[in-house]
């Protein structure tokens, strides 16, 4: 084999690889956006509740012994389930405050989420154990755990479009988004439009956070990574935007396997950061928005 | 200005006795030779400082700073660079934590300059991610030791006194900006921006050039704290860098009661002693009972201690 065509391979994998890893992460991320688009609250507990949504994967197959795409039917009810708790104890009080209130409360949950982990479940590292065999196609080799994954994290996603863009409770969320003045003035409750955002939004990261116990070993500690993974997906699709996001996501996939490929995997935070600072100085609505 | 007027007719207020006296013992602590007190306090003395430091941009100004810690080790670094570098001149190292300061007013400079453009949520996330982007690359840095740090024990000695006092000073110096923000124009301009950013340009606040200033000024005095907390840890490394440090910080303000004088003082003291008594007897239910405390604070006194004292006696702002 040639160089050029070693280097070549190589490039196609970490490509594949990236944009694998970016339709898990878009999944992950779709939550944080939904929830910051209805309500204009950033949820920095984001990571937690993806890491919970880990936790019920893994204890229900490892208990059950069942196949972890089955988990979702556990884990998304359970995501919304808390979704719900969290909107009638918290979100309720603080949709109106100020930037500071709502940063400081989630911050504060994420703290108590996360202990809470840690005295049930410890700082051990989990994970899965493989559960579909890998394809391997000239030089190149798809996870199985990654591509079911990401094809499960894209189908997701595209109900979440659909629903937004075609059901009456989907459109009344994107008018929400639009502004939550104008909205109750065509009939809708703006209540019951956050307490639904917040549902959906976490059923959404806990779903995430299942398939990601498919395919990464995962500890309590991790969540902060994950929530600012899901910051720089949300800001590159433009916070509140949900079609943004699924871009956002494939981008900062094939961005950090790019990273970790040809350069340094311990750098690739940097190189998130420094991304998502830039864009949020020269492109705050996100990357897709044309100016309106 | 600091006027010898205002000091006086600052001695009026009963809170103003009450700052006096808590700088007055706290003063005297390192001469009482109780090398374990001091060490103590010297942390507590950290945390108050600290916090009036963000208190600048977020209380008065309104801009929440989530990644503050990155001033505090950019100072710790550029000090712990200059003792290496400039320690045979033979000054008293803790002077050195002074360009540790300067370094991290700059960094606040060329950073606020486009950061401070965004507002709420995104500057949070911007300053955040700012902050973490600096620790990883700064553990990326061969001559900045790397994940490793910069041990600092063959160029200088471990001396608490001297640290303690130089915070003392620090801790005066942020007392007396804070003070005199709250009754300067300055103080009002930054104000006006946290109320309404828009309304105060159309007034004719500068409102870039007065939110970069308290910015860099807030910068200035965390990356002194670094460069002092640096110098006696004896050792600096990414840990500085950590947004713990930034939580901690707002914590204590809205505990106190951000934008105010005395706020920063009292949420830092009642933080530090609850911190304290929550890790020594609930050592694995801390984080979730301190999670439980912010929720408590931010959901039901917004306003801090200060206001629910003031709502009882009334001027102690």
């Amino acid at each position: 084999m040639g160089v050029i065509e070693l280097l070549d391979s190589i490039f196609l994998q970490t490509l594949i690889n990236g944009l694998l890893l970016g339709a898990l992460y878009a999944l992950i991320a779709m939550g944080l956006t939904l929830i910051f688009g209805v309500m204009r609250i950033i949820n920095l507990a984001h990571g937690e509740f993806t890491i919970l949504g880990a936790y019920a994967t893994y204890w229900t197959c490892v208990i059950l012994g069942i196949n972890p795409m089955l988990s979702l039917v556990v884990s998304v009810p359970l995501g919304a389930l808390l979704g719900l708790i969290v909107y009638f104890a918290l979100t309720r009080r603080i949709v109106y405050a100020p930037e500071l209130t709502s940063l400081l409360v989630f911050f504060g949950l994420s703290m108590i989420l996360q202990n809470i982990m840690l005295l049930l479940w410890k700082a051990d590292i989990r994970g899965l154990p493989t559960t579909y065999p890998s394809i391997v196609l000239g030089g190149i080799t798809i996870i199985g755990d990654r591509l079911i994954a990401a094809i499960t994290a894209l189908i997701v996603s595209l109900i979440l479009l659909l629903f937004l863009k075609y059901s009456y409770l989907g459109r009344a969320i994107r008018a929400v988004v639009q502004d939550f003045e104008a909205a109750p003035l065509v009939g809708i409750n703006v209540h019951v439009i956050y307490a639904l955002s917040m549902c959906i939004g976490l059923a959404l990261t806990s779903a995430g956070g299942s398939l990601l116990a498919l395919t990464t070993p995962f500890t309590p500690y991790v969540s902060g990574v994950y929530t600012l993974y899901s910051f720089l997906v949300v800001v590159l699709g433009g916070l509140g935007n949900p079609i943004g996001s699924l871009l956002g996501g494939l981008i900062v996939g094939v961005a950090i396997s790019f990273t970790a490929t040809y350069w340094l995997a311990g750098i690739s935070p940097t190189v998130a950061f420094v991304l998502l600072v830039l864009i949020l100085l020269f492109k705050p609505e996100g990357i897709f928005s044309r100016r309106r | 200005m600091i006027t010898v007027k205002s000091i006086l007719r600052s001695f009026r207020d009963a809170s103003s006795i009450g700052v006096i006296l808590f700088l007055a013992a706290s003063l005297m602590i390192p001469f009482t030779g109780h090398e374990l007190l001091t060490a103590i306090l010297l942390t507590l003395l950290e945390l108050t400082v600290l916090t009036y430091s963000i208190n600048i941009i977020t209380g008065f100004t309104g801009y929440v700073s989530f990644g503050h810690a990155v001033f505090y080790g950019i100072g710790a670094y550029a000090t712990a660079v200059i003792v290496i570098n400039f320690h045979s001149i033979g000054l008293p190292p803790y002077i050195y934590s002074i360009v540790g300061g300067a370094v991290a007013a700059l960094f606040a400079t060329l950073i606020g300059i486009p950061v401070l453009r965004l507002r709420g949520a995104y500057f949070a996330i911007a300053t955040l991610s700012v902050n973490v982007a600096v620790q990883v690359a700064v553990s990326n840095i061969e001559a900045l030791g790397g994940a490793f740090g910069l041990p600092l024990a063959r160029y200088i000695s471990y001396d608490i006194t001297s640290a303690y006092l130089s915070l003392w000073i620090v801790l005066c110096f942020a007392l007396a900006f804070t003070l005199w923000l709250s009754r300067s124009e300055f103080g009002y301009c930054l104000k006006a921006i946290r109320e309404d950013e828009l309304v105060a340009n159309v007034m004719g606040v500068n409102t870039t050039l007065y939110k970069t200033l308290a910015f860099v000024v807030s910068g200035f005095i965390a990356g002194i704290v670094g460069g002092i907390m640096g110098i006696i840890h004896v050792y600096v490394s990414v840990e500085y860098f950590k947004t713990d440090m930034a939580v901690k910080m707002l914590v204590s303000m809205m505990m106190g009661g951000a934008g105010t004088v005395l706020g920063p003082l009292i949420g830092s003291v009642i933080y530090y002693f609850v911190e304290y008594a929550v890790l020594t007897s609930f050592p694995y239910l801390h984080l979730l009972i301190f999670g439980a405390i912010l929720i408590g604070i931010v959901l039901f006194i917004p306003g801090g201690i200060i206001e629910l004292l003031g709502r009882k006696i009334g001027g102690l702002r």
